[in-house]
């Protein structure tokens, strides 16, 4: 495979983290390659470190070895702000918690608005369409909280979308829905990445990982 | 938050406020102390239509000011009808409202005729109503042809009736109506009475060539600011200005000389401005630490409410938006609690001040400059808590690996190092010192010594104990459930405990310490000036005296004289050594403990006398009289550090007065030295035909009045520097219980069920939180202490004077620290009980509350 065929590389990336009883190892010498416009699943039990490799994906965090590479870049090596801006044009990301990936004192639209603006696409472009895209249109100008669960991870879906980032970094986005609304968000990624879009999803749901294209595994911290 | 920036603004508006309240009470404390007249706006005054126009618009001018008083005087000379030869000096006066000086008030005098003073009945000489006195002007002279100055013929006598008496005006001091005439009423420096004052009307005076009218508007004191007598002065020298003008006087230079500089305001508001000055620079430390905690409460705030907003905040940073992303959102929503709380801080600044401060008057321009800086504070606190939000807000993802371990290099150490330069600072320049009118010494660094050295503590033992906090996990295992809950829970945090023992001993130690500091400079003060007066009272009297009987006990006459040892001038002091130690204070001095002894063994044995000395002197020399010349061999029985009535810095030999006399050292100036003096200590000796030469000089009167106060204010500042720290302590705590509160709750339900009920969780809350605050007050009153021992000398406002300051601890400053801390460790307690018991116990367990 090509190079230029993949939209993020990990390369014997190693993290550890100090606790008060010594060192304990999240990843070790993980290699992870993500192709471009395929739906990639992260898969493997609580405390693999699926999320730790996510995190290092989506600039949240960084390996104590090895290189993740973004496009090519080693984003490893850039300081804070050349980071956060990749975090801001180049990567979508959604959390586990819905709520956790909204601001409460905006509407499902304003959410997606706020996003586009901070990638300095045109927030009217992509308000409508996103939301649209994701059966959200009649709940354009609701409240977060009067979104249920599914809707909350949809919007938030839409978040990542908005601007049409190069990678959407998914950390367990079903894990706290009911399994209709689970349903919901697996079509939408799915159409996603059917749409071309790179997605890159850390989960243990069968469902999602029986609609990805490709399936890596963790166990405590190795690839298996 | 609002609470971090009321605490800010409470620290840079109360400074200025409470400078300028210092000052304005010390402009208070001098107007109540001195004489109005001497502060008035003097002008001549003539019945002149165009003069008293002049004087109406000078009057227009001014403000705060009384109704003018005007006086007419002449000084003349009158003989009586028996006597006419002879010629006596009097002053005809008339003063506006001097009638009614009097009870029952003074009859209206009719032209030429005078009321006489009633101590001259005494001399048998007068009878109102019959004495005839001859008034005669002395001759005026005029420019002869020959450009010489000739005398005109003598004037012709005029015929005045005395017609009554009027009590005599007391002198020293003087009702406040006639202060500005003591030169005309008191006796002179042997002792001698002055020529009468005697009253005439208006009409009387103004017959004589000579008569003068002084128009004379005094100022109002009431509520009188330092501005208010700033712009006093300006307007006075207007006024002046202004008339000379109306009137065209020639010489405008000439006459300001003579009228402007009549008013003494100018230099009581320029003393003012130095006493501002004192309590500036001693409070400058203060107000530096002030803003900087208030800063760091300010910090501490901010990461506080990054962790209330913690997931907008990680969102904004998740999406890639930097802090300023997050800004405008967190300014809006802290704009309203940072500047309004900055608006109570001021608030709160101008009660403080108006209610603790040294008085409730405020000036105009530091009350404008307070508003200005908590408008700026409220802005720069909305400043500081917005970035350092957003800054912790975007630490919540992507935090770079630490490469260097900044937590091991030891910053603390800072603190010491000052401390370190300010002692050798505060060594080289002193403490803060009124010298004239002039604030000396003292600059920002020697002034933050007292600060820097309770700080170095609270900053080297950070590490140590949180060191040993963390070791103290286990401890106490024998102890039954509930102290062991509170004891763990006591030392759960390490950082966090150690922070409040340190922070709670810094709190405690700045209140010993500025109480202390207070206490050892009032003591300071008084040692210092019953050394220099030598007891309580000393009055300057021609000759001896057979003390009278109320006296007798308390008071000993001194005789001093200038000699030389060696060619080295002396001061030389001539004791009674029979009524000395029973007229000076000497007890509760342990230089002067065996004065009794040392005095006794004053005194000629064989052909050398004892002495006792002060500075340095041989140990056996010829004493000589710098009048005679005259020397008496003397061998010294006792060196002092200092000796009732040393002065300077000249060595003082204190002698028998019977040998110095027998040995002719004299002539000596000979004092009356009386301890707790009575009221009337004064009169009884006048009683006893002292002629006194010139004030009584009383301890209290010996250093300006508004010197000790400048360091009274000052110091106070440091004790409510200690309170707002109390505060932050008490806030933090308290911000901890709330911070523990859900994992609390948890815990208590399950406790609850096995049987750890109400009672005991009162107890493990006792147990936690009053050991922390105990070992910190403990701990914080010893560093306090031991900072004044270290202080007090170096901040010594007199060092040029004997004795050396000592340090008094004020023990009621340390038992309102114990009280202080018992009440905090009951609401404490209280807060950490109620706390954790409301909550619902199916909530606690969902997580939802």
């Amino acid at each position: 495979m090509e190079p230029s065929d993949l939209v993020a590389r990990c390369v014997g990336v190693t993290r550890r983290f100090s606790t008060p009883t010594g060192s304990v190892t999240a990843l070790d010498a993980v290699d992870l390659d993500v192709v471009r416009g395929a739906f990639t699943v992260v898969s493997g039990p609580s405390g693999s470190g699926k999320s730790t490799l996510l995190g290092l994906v989506a600039c949240l965090d960084r390996p104590d070895e090895g290189r993740v590479e973004l496009n090519g870049a080693d984003i490893g090596i850039l300081g804070r702000r050349q980071r956060r801006r990749v975090r801001r044009e180049t990567l979508g990301i959604v959390l586990p918690q819905p709520s956790d990936n909204l601001l409460d004192r905006l509407d499902a639209a304003g959410n997606v608005a706020w996003v586009s603006r901070l990638r300095g696409t045109d927030a009217a472009h992509d308000v409508e369409p996103v939301l649209g895209s994701l059966g959200l249109s009649s709940a354009l100008h609701r409240q977060v909280r009067e979104l249920s669960g599914g809707e909350q991870q949809r919007v938030a879906l839409a978040c990542a979308l908005a601007g049409a980032p190069v990678l959407l970094v998914c950390d367990e986005p079903t894990a706290s829905l009911d399994r209709a609304s689970a349903g919901d968000v697996i079509r939408a990624l799915r159409t996603a990445a059917d749409a071309g879009q790179s997605v890159l999803v850390a989960t243990h749901d069968a469902d999602v990982i029986a609609a990805a294209d490709a399936v890596i595994h963790l166990d405590h911290g190795r690839r298996t | 938050m609002a609470a971090s920036c009321a605490l800010l603004g409470v620290c840079v508006a109360g400074g200025p406020l409470y400078v300028s309240s210092a000052a304005t009470e010390s402009v208070q404390l001098q107007l109540a102390d001195i004489c109005l007249s001497d502060v008035a706006v003097h002008l001549p005054y003539g019945p002149d239509p165009f003069v008293v126009a002049a004087l109406d618009h000078a009057y227009a001018t001014l403000r705060q000011v009384q109704d003018p008083i005007v006086t007419a005087s002449v000084t003349a000379t009158y003989s009586l009808a028996e006597t006419p030869k002879v010629r006596r000096k009097l002053v005809l006066i008339n003063r506006q409202g001097q009638a009614e000086q009097f009870d029952p008030t003074l009859p209206t005098l009719a032209d030429n005729t005078v009321l006489m003073p009633d101590y001259l009945l005494t001399t048998g000489e007068y009878t109102p109503g019959s004495t005839e006195l001859m008034i005669q002007e002395p001759p005026a002279f005029q420019i002869g042809s020959d450009g010489q100055m000739e005398p005109l013929p003598d004037p012709a006598p005029v015929s005045m009736l005395m017609v009554g008496t009027y009590p005599t005006i007391p002198v020293r001091p003087e009702p406040a109506f006639w202060c500005g005439w003591r030169k005309e009423l008191r006796p002179n420096s042997r002792g001698d009475l002055p020529p009468p004052v005697v009253f005439a009307n208006v009409a009387t005076i103004s017959q004589f060539n000579f008569a003068s009218g002084d128009w004379e508007v005094q100022p109002a004191p009431d509520g009188m600011t330092r501005d208010d007598a700033h712009a006093f002065q300006r307007r006075q020298d207007a006024a002046v200005d202004q008339f000379a003008t109306e009137l065209g006087v020639p010489d405008l230079v000439a006459f300001r000389q003579q009228f402007a500089p009549l008013s003494g305001m100018g230099i009581l508001a320029d003393r003012a401005d130095t006493v501002s000055d004192l309590v500036g620079k001693t409070m400058a430390p203060v107000r530096l630490a002030g803003v900087a905690v208030s800063l760091l409460v300010l910090c501490a705030s901010g990461v506080m409410v990054a962790r209330e907003r913690r997931r907008e905040l990680r969102l904004i940073a998740i999406r890639g938006g930097g802090p300023a992303a997050s800004m405008p959102a967190l300014v809006r929503s802290m704009a309203l609690p940072t500047i309004g709380g900055a608006i109570v801080g001021l608030g709160l600044a101008v009660l403080g001040v108006r209610t603790l401060g040294p008085t409730p008057e405020m000036e105009t321009g530091p009350l404008r400059f307070a508003v200005l800086s908590a408008v700026v504070g409220g802005l720069v606190a909305l400043a500081v808590v917005t970035a350092v939000t957003a800054l912790a807000g975007d630490r919540e993802v992507d935090a770079r690996p630490r490469r260097i371990a900044w937590r091991h290099v030891p910053f603390e150490l800072i603190v010491p190092a000052l401390a370190v330069a300010a002692w050798v600072r505060l060594d080289q320049v002193g403490g803060v010192r009124l010298v004239g009118t002039k604030a000396r010494g003292g600059d920002l660094m020697a002034q933050s010594f007292p600060l820097l050295a309770l700080a170095t503590p609270v900053a080297i033992l950070v590490r140590p104990l949180r060191a040993l906090v963390r070791r103290m996990r286990h401890l106490g295992r024998r102890l039954p459930d509930a102290p062991r809950l509170g004891l763990r829970r006591a030392v759960a945090e390490p950082l966090m405990a150690a922070m409040v023992v340190l922070a709670s001993a810094f709190a405690a130690g700045c209140l010993v310490l500025s109480t202390t500091l207070l206490v050892s400079a009032e003591q300071q003060l008084v040692d210092k000036a019953t050394t220099f007066v030598g007891s309580d009272l000393s009055v300057r009297i021609i000759d001896d005296i057979e003390m009278p009987a109320g006296l007798a006990d308390r008071a000993t006459i001194v005789g001093r004289v200038t000699g030389t040892v060696d060619g080295m001038p002396v001061s030389i002091l001539a004791i009674d050594p029979a009524t000395f130690t029973g007229a000076v204070h000497w007890k509760a001095d342990p230089e002067l403990a065996d004065l009794p002894a040392l005095v006794e063994r004053l005194g000629a044995s064989g052909d050398r006398a004892g002495v006792i000395v002060v500075g340095d002197v041989p140990e056996s020399f010829d004493l000589v009289g710098r009048t005679r010349g005259v020397s008496v061999p003397v061998d010294v029985i006792a060196r002092l550090d200092h000796f009732p009535g040393f002065t300077n810095g000249t060595p003082m030999v204190v002698i028998d007065r019977s040998v110095a006399e027998a040995g002719d050292l004299g002539p000596f100036g000979t004092t009356v030295w009386v301890r707790d003096p009575p009221a009337d200590a004064v009169q009884l000796l006048r009683d006893a035909g002292a002629r006194i030469t010139n004030e009584a000089l009383r301890v209290e009167d010996v250093f300006d009045v508004t010197s000790f106060r400048a360091v009274r204010w000052s110091y106070s500042a440091l004790g409510a520097f200690g309170v707002f720290v109390a505060f932050v302590v008490f806030m933090m705590q308290i911000l901890a219980i709330d911070a523990r509160r859900q994992r609390r709750q948890a815990a208590h339900v399950l406790m609850r069920r096995m049987g750890f009920g109400r009672r005991r969780l009162i107890v493990a809350g006792l147990v936690e939180v009053s050991i922390p605050l105990i070992l910190g007050v403990a701990f914080g009153v010893l560093m306090g202490v031991t900072v004044a021992e270290a202080s007090v000398r170096r901040l010594d406002t007199l060092r040029q004077l004997r004795p050396p300051s000592v340090v008094v601890v004020d023990v009621g400053s340390i038992v309102a620290v114990a009280i202080g801390t018992v009440v905090a460790v009951a609401l404490l307690t209280l807060l950490t009980v109620v706390s954790t018991t409301r909550a619902e116990p199916l909530e606690v367990m969902r997580g939802t509350v």
